[in-house]
Protein backbone atom coordinates (compact mmCIF):
# COMPACT_ATOMS: atom_id res chain seq x y z
CA UNK A 1 0.00 0.00 0.00
CA UNK A 2 1.19 3.52 -0.77
CA UNK A 3 0.10 6.87 0.63
CA UNK A 4 0.02 10.30 -1.04
CA UNK A 5 -1.54 13.71 -0.63
CA UNK A 6 -5.27 13.70 -1.28
CA UNK A 7 -5.79 15.06 -4.82
CA UNK A 8 -8.24 17.61 -3.41
CA UNK A 9 -5.88 18.90 -0.69
CA UNK A 10 -5.30 22.65 -0.75
CA UNK A 11 -2.07 23.85 0.78
CA UNK A 12 0.44 26.65 1.11
CA UNK A 13 4.02 26.67 2.31
CA UNK A 14 5.56 29.76 3.91
CA UNK A 15 9.06 28.28 3.87
CA UNK A 16 8.86 27.03 7.45
CA UNK A 17 5.40 25.58 7.80
CA UNK A 18 2.78 23.96 5.61
CA UNK A 19 -0.88 25.03 5.93
CA UNK A 20 -3.19 22.37 4.55
CA UNK A 21 -6.96 22.17 4.12
CA UNK A 22 -9.29 19.46 2.90
CA UNK A 23 -12.22 21.27 1.22
CA UNK A 24 -14.69 18.79 2.73
CA UNK A 25 -13.50 19.50 6.29
CA UNK A 26 -12.33 23.12 6.23
CA UNK A 27 -9.87 22.68 9.12
CA UNK A 28 -6.52 24.36 8.55
CA UNK A 29 -3.82 21.91 9.63
CA UNK A 30 -0.39 23.42 10.31
CA UNK A 31 2.60 21.16 9.75
CA UNK A 32 6.09 22.14 10.88
CA UNK A 33 9.55 20.55 10.95
CA UNK A 34 9.41 16.80 10.30
CA UNK A 35 5.66 16.92 9.60
CA UNK A 36 6.24 19.51 6.87
CA UNK A 37 9.08 17.38 5.49
CA UNK A 38 6.78 14.33 5.33
CA UNK A 39 4.16 16.42 3.54
CA UNK A 40 6.77 17.13 0.88
CA UNK A 41 7.47 13.41 0.51
CA UNK A 42 3.77 12.71 -0.08
CA UNK A 43 3.85 14.54 -3.41
CA UNK A 44 4.13 11.08 -5.00
CA UNK A 45 2.59 7.86 -3.62
CA UNK A 46 5.12 6.23 -1.29
CA UNK A 47 5.06 3.09 0.87
CA UNK A 48 5.97 3.04 4.55
CA UNK A 49 9.48 1.69 3.99
CA UNK A 50 10.31 4.44 1.50
CA UNK A 51 8.97 7.15 3.78
CA UNK A 52 10.86 5.77 6.78
CA UNK A 53 14.10 5.62 4.80
CA UNK A 54 13.79 9.24 3.60
CA UNK A 55 12.89 10.57 7.05
CA UNK A 56 15.70 8.61 8.74
CA UNK A 57 18.21 9.96 6.24
CA UNK A 58 17.07 13.56 6.69
CA UNK A 59 16.60 13.54 10.46
CA UNK A 60 19.16 11.02 11.71
CA UNK A 61 16.40 9.42 13.77
CA UNK A 62 16.41 5.64 14.21
CA UNK A 63 14.21 3.91 11.59
CA UNK A 64 12.50 1.86 14.30
CA UNK A 65 11.28 4.97 16.10
CA UNK A 66 10.05 6.50 12.84
CA UNK A 67 8.28 3.27 11.86
CA UNK A 68 6.37 3.39 15.16
CA UNK A 69 5.43 7.10 14.96
CA UNK A 70 4.61 7.45 11.28
CA UNK A 71 1.41 5.33 10.94
CA UNK A 72 -0.55 7.30 13.61
CA UNK A 73 0.54 10.56 11.98
CA UNK A 74 -0.59 9.39 8.54
CA UNK A 75 -3.82 8.08 10.05
CA UNK A 76 -4.50 11.55 11.47
CA UNK A 77 -3.92 13.18 8.07
CA UNK A 78 -6.13 10.52 6.47
CA UNK A 79 -8.91 11.26 8.97
CA UNK A 80 -8.65 14.95 8.11
CA UNK A 81 -8.97 14.17 4.41
CA UNK A 82 -5.44 15.31 3.58
CA UNK A 83 -3.89 12.01 2.46
CA UNK A 84 -5.21 8.97 0.66
CA UNK A 85 -4.02 5.35 0.35
CA UNK A 86 -3.53 3.52 -2.91
CA UNK A 87 -3.29 -0.23 -3.52
CA UNK B 1 1.40 36.74 1.42
CA UNK B 2 -2.00 36.02 2.91
CA UNK B 3 -2.00 32.27 3.40
CA UNK B 4 -5.59 32.12 4.64
CA UNK B 5 -6.98 33.90 1.57
CA UNK B 6 -4.94 31.74 -0.78
CA UNK B 7 -6.36 28.65 0.95
CA UNK B 8 -9.90 30.00 0.58
CA UNK B 9 -9.41 30.62 -3.15
CA UNK B 10 -8.01 27.11 -3.61
CA UNK B 11 -10.76 25.51 -1.54
CA UNK B 12 -13.55 27.28 -3.42
CA UNK B 13 -11.97 26.31 -6.74
CA UNK B 14 -12.01 22.65 -5.65
CA UNK B 15 -15.73 22.98 -4.88
CA UNK B 16 -16.32 24.64 -8.25
CA UNK B 17 -14.42 21.85 -10.02
CA UNK B 18 -16.56 19.20 -8.33
CA UNK B 19 -19.81 20.63 -9.70
CA UNK B 20 -18.47 21.98 -13.01
CA UNK B 21 -19.00 25.63 -12.09
CA UNK B 22 -17.02 28.25 -14.00
CA UNK B 23 -15.49 30.78 -11.60
CA UNK B 24 -12.88 33.48 -12.11
CA UNK B 25 -10.74 34.51 -9.15
CA UNK B 26 -10.46 38.26 -8.86
CA UNK B 27 -8.76 40.85 -6.63
CA UNK B 28 -6.60 40.05 -3.59
CA UNK B 29 -4.08 37.24 -4.11
CA UNK B 30 -5.55 36.48 -7.56
CA UNK B 31 -4.21 39.72 -9.02
CA UNK B 32 -1.44 39.15 -11.59
CA UNK B 33 2.09 40.09 -10.43
CA UNK B 34 2.49 42.91 -13.03
CA UNK B 35 -0.35 44.72 -11.26
CA UNK B 36 1.21 44.51 -7.81
CA UNK B 37 3.48 47.07 -6.18
CA UNK B 38 7.12 46.25 -5.64
CA UNK B 39 9.51 47.39 -2.93
CA UNK B 40 13.28 47.46 -3.23
CA UNK B 41 15.40 46.73 -0.20
CA UNK B 42 19.03 45.86 0.37
CA UNK B 43 20.09 42.30 1.15
CA UNK B 44 21.92 42.67 4.51
CA UNK B 45 24.26 39.79 3.67
CA UNK B 46 25.41 40.84 0.21
CA UNK B 47 24.41 44.50 -0.03
CA UNK B 48 22.65 43.75 -3.31
CA UNK B 49 19.27 45.37 -4.04
CA UNK B 50 16.33 42.96 -3.77
CA UNK B 51 12.97 43.56 -5.43
CA UNK B 52 10.09 42.32 -3.33
CA UNK B 53 6.45 42.08 -4.43
CA UNK B 54 4.02 43.81 -2.08
CA UNK B 55 0.96 41.61 -1.82
CA UNK B 56 -2.47 43.21 -1.82
CA UNK B 57 -4.34 43.53 1.41
CA UNK B 58 -7.74 41.91 1.33
CA UNK B 59 -10.13 40.67 3.96
CA UNK B 60 -12.03 38.15 1.87
CA UNK B 61 -11.67 36.10 -1.29
CA UNK B 62 -13.53 37.38 -4.37
CA UNK B 63 -14.90 35.15 -7.10
CA UNK B 64 -16.87 35.98 -10.22
CA UNK B 65 -19.12 33.11 -11.24
CA UNK B 66 -20.96 32.28 -14.47
CA UNK B 67 -24.50 33.37 -13.51
CA UNK B 68 -26.04 30.09 -14.68
CA UNK B 69 -23.75 28.18 -12.28
CA UNK B 70 -24.62 30.11 -9.11
CA UNK B 71 -27.17 27.62 -7.75
CA UNK B 72 -25.02 24.50 -8.15
CA UNK B 73 -21.97 26.23 -6.66
CA UNK B 74 -23.88 27.59 -3.65
CA UNK B 75 -25.40 24.14 -3.04
CA UNK B 76 -21.94 22.55 -3.02
CA UNK B 77 -20.51 25.31 -0.81
CA UNK B 78 -23.36 24.83 1.66
CA UNK B 79 -22.74 21.07 1.72
CA UNK B 80 -19.14 21.82 2.69
CA UNK B 81 -19.73 24.12 5.65
CA UNK B 82 -20.11 27.52 3.94
CA UNK B 83 -22.93 29.76 5.16
CA UNK B 84 -24.62 32.50 3.14
CA UNK B 85 -24.44 35.69 5.16
CA UNK B 86 -26.34 37.84 2.65
CA UNK B 87 -28.53 37.41 -0.37
CA UNK B 88 -27.66 38.95 -3.73
CA UNK B 89 -30.25 41.70 -3.33
CA UNK B 90 -29.15 42.66 0.19
CA UNK B 91 -25.42 42.38 -0.47
CA UNK B 92 -24.96 45.80 -2.07
CA UNK B 93 -26.61 48.61 -4.01
CA UNK B 94 -25.55 46.84 -7.21
CA UNK B 95 -27.18 43.54 -6.16
CA UNK B 96 -24.16 41.73 -7.53
CA UNK B 97 -22.61 39.61 -4.77
CA UNK B 98 -23.42 37.26 -1.95
CA UNK B 99 -21.19 36.98 1.10
CA UNK B 100 -20.16 33.48 2.16
CA UNK B 101 -18.65 32.57 5.49
CA UNK B 102 -16.85 29.47 6.70
CA UNK B 103 -16.34 29.29 10.47
CA UNK B 104 -12.77 27.98 10.14
CA UNK B 105 -11.62 29.62 6.91
CA UNK B 106 -13.28 33.02 6.78
CA UNK B 107 -15.14 35.12 4.22
CA UNK B 108 -15.63 35.09 0.49
CA UNK B 109 -17.66 37.25 -1.89
CA UNK B 110 -19.32 35.45 -4.77
CA UNK B 111 -20.10 37.89 -7.59
CA UNK B 112 -22.69 36.91 -10.18
CA UNK B 113 -21.76 40.04 -12.12
CA UNK B 114 -19.22 42.78 -11.71
CA UNK B 115 -20.59 46.31 -11.16
CA UNK B 116 -19.82 48.41 -14.20
CA UNK B 117 -19.58 45.53 -16.66
CA UNK B 118 -22.38 44.42 -18.95
CA UNK B 119 -24.45 41.64 -17.36
CA UNK B 120 -23.37 39.15 -20.04
CA UNK B 121 -19.66 39.91 -19.66
CA UNK B 122 -18.75 36.56 -18.16
CA UNK B 123 -18.57 34.67 -21.47
CA UNK B 124 -15.92 36.99 -22.87
CA UNK B 125 -13.98 37.16 -19.60
CA UNK B 126 -13.99 33.36 -19.45
CA UNK B 127 -12.90 32.94 -23.07
CA UNK B 128 -9.81 35.14 -22.54
CA UNK B 129 -8.98 33.81 -19.06
CA UNK B 130 -5.57 33.15 -17.56
CA UNK B 131 -4.68 31.17 -14.45
CA UNK B 132 -2.89 31.51 -11.13
CA UNK B 133 -1.88 28.89 -8.56
CA UNK B 134 -3.50 29.51 -5.17
CA UNK B 135 -3.23 26.84 -2.50
CA UNK B 136 -1.54 24.67 -5.16
CA UNK B 137 -4.78 24.74 -7.14
CA UNK B 138 -5.04 26.16 -10.67
CA UNK B 139 -7.48 29.04 -10.34
CA UNK B 140 -8.83 30.72 -13.51
CA UNK B 141 -8.44 34.52 -13.61
CA UNK B 142 -9.49 37.22 -16.05
CA UNK B 143 -6.89 38.27 -18.63
CA UNK B 144 -4.36 40.91 -17.58
CA UNK B 145 -6.24 43.65 -19.45
CA UNK B 146 -9.55 42.54 -17.91
CA UNK B 147 -7.89 42.59 -14.48
CA UNK B 148 -6.84 46.20 -15.08
CA UNK B 149 -10.43 47.03 -15.99
CA UNK B 150 -11.88 45.23 -12.95
CA UNK B 151 -9.42 46.96 -10.62
CA UNK B 152 -10.39 50.35 -12.08
CA UNK B 153 -14.10 49.64 -11.68
CA UNK B 154 -13.53 48.47 -8.13
CA UNK B 155 -11.44 51.56 -7.38
CA UNK B 156 -14.27 53.73 -8.72
CA UNK B 157 -16.58 52.27 -6.08
CA UNK B 158 -14.08 52.73 -3.27
CA UNK B 159 -13.70 56.51 -3.02
CA UNK B 160 -11.29 58.88 -4.71
CA UNK B 161 -7.57 58.20 -5.15
CA UNK B 162 -7.75 54.45 -4.61
CA UNK B 163 -4.25 52.87 -4.98
CA UNK B 164 -5.56 50.40 -7.59
CA UNK B 165 -5.96 53.28 -10.04
CA UNK B 166 -2.23 53.88 -9.95
CA UNK B 167 -1.41 50.17 -10.32
CA UNK B 168 -3.92 49.49 -13.07
CA UNK B 169 -3.74 52.76 -14.99
CA UNK B 170 -1.12 55.32 -14.00
CA UNK B 171 1.71 52.80 -14.28
CA UNK B 172 0.36 51.28 -17.52
CA UNK B 173 1.87 52.03 -20.92
CA UNK B 174 -0.18 53.88 -23.53
CA UNK B 175 -0.73 50.58 -25.40
CA UNK B 176 -1.98 48.91 -22.22
CA UNK B 177 -4.33 51.82 -21.55
CA UNK B 178 -5.69 51.60 -25.09
CA UNK B 179 -6.42 47.90 -24.54
CA UNK B 180 -8.30 48.79 -21.34
CA UNK B 181 -10.27 51.51 -23.16
CA UNK B 182 -11.17 49.04 -25.93
CA UNK B 183 -12.33 46.44 -23.41
CA UNK B 184 -14.29 49.07 -21.47
CA UNK B 185 -16.12 50.04 -24.68
CA UNK B 186 -16.85 46.38 -25.38
CA UNK B 187 -18.32 45.86 -21.89
CA UNK B 188 -20.17 49.23 -21.73
CA UNK B 189 -17.88 50.04 -18.82
CA UNK B 190 -16.70 53.48 -19.89
CA UNK B 191 -18.63 55.31 -17.19
CA UNK B 192 -17.01 53.20 -14.45
CA UNK B 193 -13.55 53.82 -15.86
CA UNK B 194 -14.35 57.53 -16.05
CA UNK B 195 -15.36 57.45 -12.37
CA UNK B 196 -12.03 55.85 -11.48
CA UNK B 197 -10.10 58.42 -13.51
CA UNK B 198 -12.00 61.44 -12.14
CA UNK B 199 -13.66 62.09 -15.49
CA UNK B 200 -17.22 61.21 -14.49
CA UNK B 201 -18.85 64.49 -15.51
CA UNK B 202 -18.67 63.44 -19.15
CA UNK B 203 -21.49 61.02 -18.28
CA UNK B 204 -23.90 63.39 -16.49
CA UNK B 205 -26.87 62.13 -18.53
CA UNK B 206 -26.13 58.44 -17.98
CA UNK B 207 -28.66 56.58 -15.75
CA UNK B 208 -25.79 55.28 -13.59
CA UNK B 209 -24.14 58.69 -13.15
CA UNK B 210 -25.49 59.31 -9.64
CA UNK B 211 -24.67 55.79 -8.52
CA UNK B 212 -21.03 56.04 -9.61
CA UNK B 213 -20.76 59.53 -8.12
CA UNK B 214 -22.25 58.26 -4.86
CA UNK B 215 -19.63 55.52 -4.53
CA UNK B 216 -16.69 57.51 -5.92
CA UNK B 217 -17.33 60.29 -3.39
CA UNK B 218 -17.87 57.89 -0.49
CA UNK B 219 -21.15 59.74 0.13
CA UNK B 220 -22.56 58.71 3.55
CA UNK B 221 -26.14 59.80 2.68
CA UNK B 222 -28.63 56.94 2.44
CA UNK B 223 -31.04 59.29 0.71
CA UNK B 224 -28.55 59.96 -2.06
CA UNK B 225 -27.96 56.22 -2.39
CA UNK B 226 -31.66 55.57 -2.90
CA UNK B 227 -31.96 58.46 -5.37
CA UNK B 228 -29.01 57.01 -7.29
CA UNK B 229 -30.45 53.49 -7.24
CA UNK B 230 -33.83 54.77 -8.42
CA UNK B 231 -32.29 56.67 -11.36
CA UNK B 232 -30.08 53.74 -12.25
CA UNK B 233 -33.07 51.38 -12.52
CA UNK B 234 -34.32 52.01 -16.05
CA UNK B 235 -37.08 49.40 -16.19
CA UNK B 236 -40.31 49.05 -14.22
CA UNK B 237 -39.04 45.80 -12.75
CA UNK B 238 -35.79 47.47 -11.72
CA UNK B 239 -37.63 50.31 -10.03
CA UNK B 240 -39.87 47.83 -8.19
CA UNK B 241 -36.76 46.06 -6.87
CA UNK B 242 -35.48 49.40 -5.57
CA UNK B 243 -38.78 50.15 -3.85
CA UNK B 244 -38.93 46.66 -2.36
CA UNK B 245 -35.43 46.91 -0.93
CA UNK B 246 -36.28 50.34 0.48
CA UNK B 247 -39.38 49.04 2.26
CA UNK B 248 -37.93 45.73 3.40
CA UNK B 249 -34.46 44.49 4.16
CA UNK B 250 -32.79 41.12 4.23
CA UNK B 251 -32.90 39.77 7.79
CA UNK B 252 -29.75 37.76 7.18
CA UNK B 253 -27.72 40.98 7.34
CA UNK B 254 -29.14 41.78 10.76
CA UNK B 255 -28.61 38.18 11.84
CA UNK B 256 -24.94 38.39 10.84
CA UNK B 257 -24.59 41.64 12.76
CA UNK B 258 -26.33 40.38 15.91
CA UNK B 259 -24.83 36.89 15.81
CA UNK B 260 -28.30 35.38 16.37
CA UNK B 261 -31.65 35.14 14.65
CA UNK B 262 -33.33 38.58 14.93
CA UNK B 263 -36.62 38.81 16.80
CA UNK B 264 -39.62 40.78 15.48
CA UNK B 265 -38.62 43.51 17.89
CA UNK B 266 -35.08 43.63 16.40
CA UNK B 267 -36.52 43.89 12.87
CA UNK B 268 -38.99 46.62 13.87
CA UNK B 269 -36.23 48.58 15.62
CA UNK B 270 -33.96 48.34 12.59
CA UNK B 271 -36.74 49.45 10.24
CA UNK B 272 -37.42 52.38 12.58
CA UNK B 273 -33.76 53.41 12.50
CA UNK B 274 -33.68 53.19 8.68
CA UNK B 275 -36.80 55.27 8.22
CA UNK B 276 -35.85 57.83 10.88
CA UNK B 277 -32.52 58.35 9.14
CA UNK B 278 -34.09 58.65 5.70
CA UNK B 279 -36.74 61.10 6.95
CA UNK B 280 -34.11 63.15 8.79
CA UNK B 281 -32.00 63.35 5.63
CA UNK B 282 -35.06 64.19 3.54
CA UNK B 283 -35.99 66.96 6.00
CA UNK B 284 -32.49 68.41 5.88
CA UNK B 285 -32.60 68.24 2.09
CA UNK B 286 -35.95 70.10 1.94
CA UNK B 287 -34.76 72.78 4.39
CA UNK B 288 -31.54 73.27 2.42
CA UNK B 289 -33.50 73.72 -0.82
CA UNK B 290 -35.96 76.08 0.84
CA UNK B 291 -33.20 78.30 2.15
Amino acid sequence: MTTARHPEAVWEDDGERVFAVAPRHGDVVILADTAAFIWGLLDEPADLDTLVAHIAEASGEAPGVIRADLPPFLADLRRRGLVVDYG
Amino acid sequence: MDIRLRLIHGTLQRLADRVGADVLHIKGPAVAPPLLDTRVHVDPATGAPLVETVHRFSTDADLLIRPAHVARFLAEATRNGWVRKTSFTSGSAFGHAVNLYHPRLGNADLHRRFPGLRDDAFDDLWRDRGSIRLGHVDCPTPSLTAQRLLLLLHAARSGRHHPDTRRAWSLATEDEREEVRRLARHFDAEIGVAAALDDLDRFRDHPDYLLWRYFRDGDPSRLNEWRARWRSATTLRGKLVVVRSLLFFDHSLLEAELGRRPTRRDVARRLGIRWARLLREAGTHVLRRAS
